[in-house]
């Protein structure tokens, strides 16, 4: 009986017991969709927080996107800016393309690992250019600009003249003389130009005094070209340019002998006043006062900023221009050639390089092409 | 005989602390965390966003004023960038029609003679503006081709029969101004090209030098340290 009595009352406890832990079984175990809360809590707050971090991980990799992007398009100016003025710097051959033709591809190379740039260049004037230079410094960015040069034709600069002698004054010495009835005759060592079309034009059809006065910007004077323009000038070259591309530069003496005889001495630069005593050919750009010594004389294109003296038995052939007063003397003779002019120009391959146009060159925006 | 014990179910009441103690301090520590990450999260997002309205600033203010020159295409006044907004080119056709000048045109939006002018470089060397009367597209006119490039018949007052290039342009001005950095086509309206939440008041383009801008923009916000940035542009020529 005790033992069964001890028995009833462990029964009895544990039936107590459960029945004071029945709701909390039934909280706790029965519905088994109730299981696992928490992990749905945290995979909702690793979510929250993984949601978080993707935006700010969208937004970095956005920056970083745009970054590379204004980075490219930084190179990509740099390289077709680059382009045009290695283009200008470095290329000396440059091809003979008509006025109106397709573009022509001057240069190309590559920029980085991956990138490249090519300049074309478009003639739409007799002596200006149009310069593209297109770049893509790898990806899908393409970047294009744009400048608009000069290049000098010799053909164009005969072809501004109006008189064989342009001055300011012009004193003609009895005995001396300037002769405008053969400009566009052959002489001996270079031919005729008469077949040219625009120097037939402004010269060959009617009448070209032998003497005139000084042009207009931007043939001759700074205009709104700037002060280098002011003294000597050739097309754009200014005094500064000129005196850079000299093949001779003269100080207050004669003027360097060709080494041969008659032939071409191309660009010979005088500053001060300069004494010319023997004979020579090419263009001769003098920044002062320019005195022909008796017995001297030059063949071809004469500009000189001050006065020019022609001293007895001195001889020109070609055509001049002073900024001041052109005084013949004595026996003087200019032989106004527009031939010879022409061939000083071509000869002097110094100046058959483009310059940008001193005003404004840079031409944008040119978005870039389809290709 | 055999007896079975079975494992208590339910828990106690140091089971019930103990288990709301920690249920606390792991919802806390997350909700400090997911704040936390939050606001750095808001940050990135936030700042990517100035980032990207200052390098749109920067952008827009170095391709105008990089395409003129500093007093004759553009000039600070008042706080504000008065200027010539270059919109394209366009260069002369190798065969000109009867009337008109025949050009090829690109550029980031074609020519409107509504609010167009056109500053045209002539074989003598010189730039000179004219307004732009009228415009038609003309597919079959001589030209040489290049990439992008579209045909057009420009007229203009004055004429300038000697063309050679041309720069056609809208006038227009920036500034800072109600919150935002802002454009205006001649005397129309302030247009936002930006989002509001810039300072105006610490921000400003100012000229610097003869042919330089400097720009700084400051940004509105309650952080304390309102994020700037001060930046300079130069003219090309």
């Amino acid at each position: 009986m005790g033992g069964r009595g001890s028995h009833s009352a462990v029964n009895a406890v544990e039936a107590l017991g459960a029945a004071m832990r029945k709701p909390t079984i039934a909280f706790r175990t029965p519905h088994g969709g109730e299981r696992g809360v928490a992990l749905v809590v945290v995979l909702l707050a690793l979510l929250i927080l993984a949601g978080i971090a993707t935006a700010a991980v969208v937004a970095a990799l956005g920056q970083l996107r745009a970054a590379g992007m204004a980075g490219s398009v930084m190179a990509g100016r740099a390289a077709a800016r680059g382009g045009i003025e290695r283009v200008l710097a470095a290329m000396h051959d440059w091809p003979s393309v008509a006025v109106g033709e397709s573009a022509v591809a001057l240069m190309a190379d590559t920029v980085g690992a991956r990138g490249s740039w090519k300049v074309l260049d478009l003639r739409i004037a007799r002596e200006f250019h149009l310069l593209v230079a297109e770049a893509s410094p790898g990806g899908a960015v393409r970047v294009r600009d744009a400048r608009v040069v000069w290049r000098m034709e010799p053909e164009s600069r005969v072809a501004a003249y109006r008189a064989v002698v342009e001055s300011d004054s012009v004193v003609v010495g009895a005995g001396a003389g300037v002769d405008a009835d053969s400009l566009l005759a052959g002489r001996r060592g270079f031919r005729a130009c008469d077949g040219l079309p625009l120097l037939a034009g402004a010269l060959g059809g009617s009448f070209v005094p032998p003497v005139g006065g000084l042009p207009q910007p931007p043939e001759w004077g700074a205009g709104r070209d700037g002060a280098d323009f002011a003294d000597v000038r050739l097309g754009w070259f200014g005094r500064s340019m000129l005196s850079a591309a000299a093949d001779h530069n003269v100080v207050g003496g004669g003027v360097p002998a060709p080494g041969c005889t008659g032939c071409w001495a191309g660009l010979v630069v005088g500053s001060g006043d300069v004494r010319l005593t023997g004979s020579g050919a090419g263009v001769l750009v003098v920044d002062g006062n320019l005195v022909f010594a008796s017995g001297s004389s030059w063949t071809g294109l004469v500009l000189a900023s001050g006065n020019v003296t022609f001293e007895p038995g001195s001889t020109l052939l070609g055509l001049i221009r002073g900024g001041e007063a052109v005084t013949l003397t004595g026996n003087s003779v200019v032989d106004g050639s527009a031939c010879a002019a022409l061939e000083a120009l071509r000869a002097t391959t110094a100046l058959a390089r483009p310059i940008p146009v001193p005003t404004r060159s840079w031409l944008g925006p040119l978005p870039p092409g389809t290709e | 005989m055999r007896r079975t014990v079975r494992r208590p179910y339910g828990f106690v009441l140091t089971e019930v602390i103990v288990a709301g103690t920690l249920l606390l301090l792991v919802v806390q520590v997350a909700w400090w965390v997911a704040a936390v990450q939050s606001v750095a999260a808001t940050r990135v997002v936030a700042g990517a966003r100035m980032l990207d309205e200052t390098r749109l600033i920067h952008h827009l203010l170095s391709t105008e004023i990089g395409h003129g020159e500093s007093g004759a295409d553009w000039r600070v006044k008042a706080r504000e960038l008065h200027l010539r907004a270059f919109r394209g080119l366009g260069f002369a056709c190798r065969t000109q029609p009867a009337g008109g000048w025949g050009v090829a045109v690109a550029g980031y939006r074609r020519p409107d003679s509504d609010k167009d002018s056109v500053l045209v470089l002539s074989d003598d060397g010189s730039w000179r503006t004219s307004s732009l009367e009228r415009r038609s597209r003309r597919r079959t006119l001589d030209c040489q081709e290049l990439d992008g490039f579209s045909t057009e018949i420009w007229f203009l007052d004055p004429p300038r029969p000697r063309g050679v290039v041309a720069l056609y342009f809208e006038r227009g001005a920036y500034r800072f101004s109600a919150d935002a950095f802002r454009y205006r086509v001649g005397n129309r309206r302030w247009q936002p090209l930006t989002d509001l939440g810039i300072a105006v008041d610490s921000s400003a383009v100012v000229a610097a030098g003869a042919d330089a801008l400097e720009v700084l923009v400051a940004w509105a916000g309650v952080d304390p340290i309102r994020p700037s940035t001060r930046w300079k542009l130069w003219a090309r020529r």
